[in-house]
């Protein structure tokens, strides 16, 4: 059964006195249980709108989001949240951080440490738990956002462009990181980007998303995240033809539908 | 960004009473990476050449002051010589000056301007927290604020004294007034600047409405709240001397008057280097209070 859908979603922008945007028409999308569904387009495609709608951050002026079958109400915390920028509240320490949503739903303080100890041992800041925010780099802020989403045992994960400010090195262990909160949580992962190669390298299904009007126009399933579980260095599944071919495929339909 | 240009623009002007401590940088744990260093031209070797220059200014204007009545250039009525400030200061401080000792004038003016602030707090701030929330409190409050924000006090002193008469009530509420304004408008302006992730964020994470005020918009709205009462207390206390121009008996505003009826230039002197050095102090207080309670400020 489809965990997260989109049912022939639009939602248009009006500004004042401007014409008003189509930031996305007609777009259906069904996430699976286990799925890791990754969105890729030019800027301006709508990927973020999108993922707004799933979380809940918006609605759609037409259209309908369901959660196992049953229409959205807002945000909820089965749906964990990983901003560009962290979001993180630099007033509380990574711990407090990481226990915001427990801490909400009411767990006790016992409970909350195992649950916070658990997700930084799992995005690896096991031993970080009382720094402050602003004394972490941008990958480990990043990480800890990871661990606060993760704190609630979201059902599925929504990551809007969650490596986009990173640098390349640490970029790329953050991927491998992904890939293996991925395997080990089986939670439903869905991640937008502009970076055709992430797409390729992270996803199970790719949708590519085409600007204004914002629309879905080609998919393509994928499985290189298993080969990096089974061991294979990122770095030779990039650079395997097939994974290039594929890594084309998909940057050709991106190109198609930016110029269209 | 409206935090980050604020910040920026500290960096450009650093205040007088920028002390030591907050050029440091914090310690750094191992294996993380430094953060960005914004304040790199407070470099050890320029801040010293800053803070000398200061104390440079300092001397320099003393010494002038110094040779200047002591040359007898200005009759002592108009200057008095330093020795004799110093003197009067000793003097106001052990035997006292109309009734009070310069400690009790001090505490006096220093209750006034906080109970003023206090009554500001518990208005001012849920006035500003309404009006960065609500659109329809901005409608509400903002003629008011801008109407009263530009007014200097000594026009409204006398409606207040018709209002309230001339006990300590009306001391306060002239306070009050100035200080309202600045605070509320920095709260609101903190309030409305909260990132709006960081709102999506804790709503993802289960937060009410309610929750997420309390526990994401006013902790992003501190530094700005803090910054709202550093400017409100600078305001209050140099509203003072208006205030007491009403029937006081104590207080510096009022010491300082009484001096000049009696062309006690030495007294007046003195007194305006009191309000001075409360005032600095003031300052370095709220400014400890920021390094206390919102470290983060300026670093994210």
């Amino acid at each position: 059964m489809t965990l997260l859908a989109a049912h022939d979603v639009s939602v248009t922008y009006r500004r004042r006195g401007g014409q008003p945007v189509a930031a996305l028409e007609g777009v259906s999308l069904g996430i699976d249980p286990g799925e890791f569904v990754v969105a890729v387009g030019a800027s301006g495609c709508g990927k973020t709108t999108l993922l707004k709608l799933l979380a809940g951050f918006l609605e759609p002026d037409q259209g309908a989001v369901t959660l196992a079958g049953k229409a959205l109400a807002g945000p909820g915390r089965e749906r964990g949240v990983v901003f560009q920028d962290d979001a993180l509240f630099p007033w509380l320490s990574v711990r407090r951080n990481v226990e915001f949503g427990p801490r909400l739903a009411g767990l006790s303080a016992a409970e909350r440490q195992a649950s916070c100890g658990r997700m930084l041992a799992l995005v690896g800041l096991a031993e970080f738990a009382e720094h402050k925010i602003w004394e972490l780099s941008g990958g480990m802020r990043q990480r800890v956002g990871l661990a606060r989403a993760l704190a609630n045992e979201p059902a599925i994960l929504l990551m809007d462009e969650p490596l986009g400010a990173l640098d390349a090195l640490t970029r790329e262990k953050m991927q491998e990181l992904l890939i293996e909160v991925w395997a080990r949580t089986r939670q439903s992962v869905f991640l937008i980007t502009h970076s055709v190669e992430e797409a390729v390298f992270l996803a199970s299904r790719i949708v590519v998303l085409s600007p204004r009007p914002g629309r879905i126009t080609a998919e393509f399933p994928c499985r290189f995240a298993t080969r990096l579980l089974a061991g294979e260095s990122s770095r030779a599944i990039k650079s395997d033809p097939a994974f290039i071919a594929l890594r084309e495929q998909v940057l050709a339909a991106v190109l198609r539908g930016a110029t269209a | 960004m409206k935090e980050r240009a604020l910040a920026a623009a500290e960096v450009a002007l650093p205040p007088l009473c920028t002390d030591g401590a907050s050029a440091a940088t914090p310690a750094l744990p191992a294996g993380a990476d430094p953060a960005p260093v914004r304040r790199s031209r407070r470099t050890p070797a320029g801040w010293l050449s800053l803070n000398a220059l200061r104390l440079a200014t300092i001397l320099a204007l003393l010494t002038l002051w110094w040779a200047a009545s002591a040359l007898q250039l200005v009759p002592p009525l108009f200057l008095p010589p330093p020795a004799a400030v110093a003197r009067q200061a000793a003097t106001a401080w052990s035997d006292g000056f109309v009734d009070a000792t310069l400690l009790q004038h001090i505490l006096a003016s220093l209750g006034r301007v906080f109970a003023a602030l206090a009554l500001a707090l518990v208005t001012a701030i849920p006035a500003g927290i309404a009006i960065g929330l609500s659109p329809v409190a901005r409608g509400i409050l903002d003629p008011i604020i801008e109407f009263l924000r530009p007014i200097p006090p000594l026009a409204y002193l006398p409606l207040i004294v018709i209002w309230c008469g001339i006990g300590e009530l009306t001391k306060v509420l002239i306070i009050l007034i100035a200080v309202f304004a600045p605070v509320a408008i920095a709260t609101a302006a903190g309030v409305a600047a909260v990132p709006p992730d960081r709102v999506d964020a804790a709503r993802a994470l289960g937060a009410s409405r309610a929750q997420v005020i309390r526990l994401v918009i006013l902790p992003n709205a501190l530094p700005a709240i803090l910054t709202g009462i550093r400017i409100g207390l600078g305001v209050g206390w140099s509203t003072l001397v208006a205030a007491e121009l009403v029937a006081a008996t104590r207080g510096l505003g009022f010491m300082i008057q009484s001096a000049a009826q009696f062309l006690r230039t030495d007294i007046v002197v003195m007194g305006i280097f009191v309000v001075a050095l409360v005032a600095i102090t003031l300052e370095g207080l709220v400014r400890l209070a920021e390094r206390i309670f919102v470290p983060w400020h300026g670093k994210l």
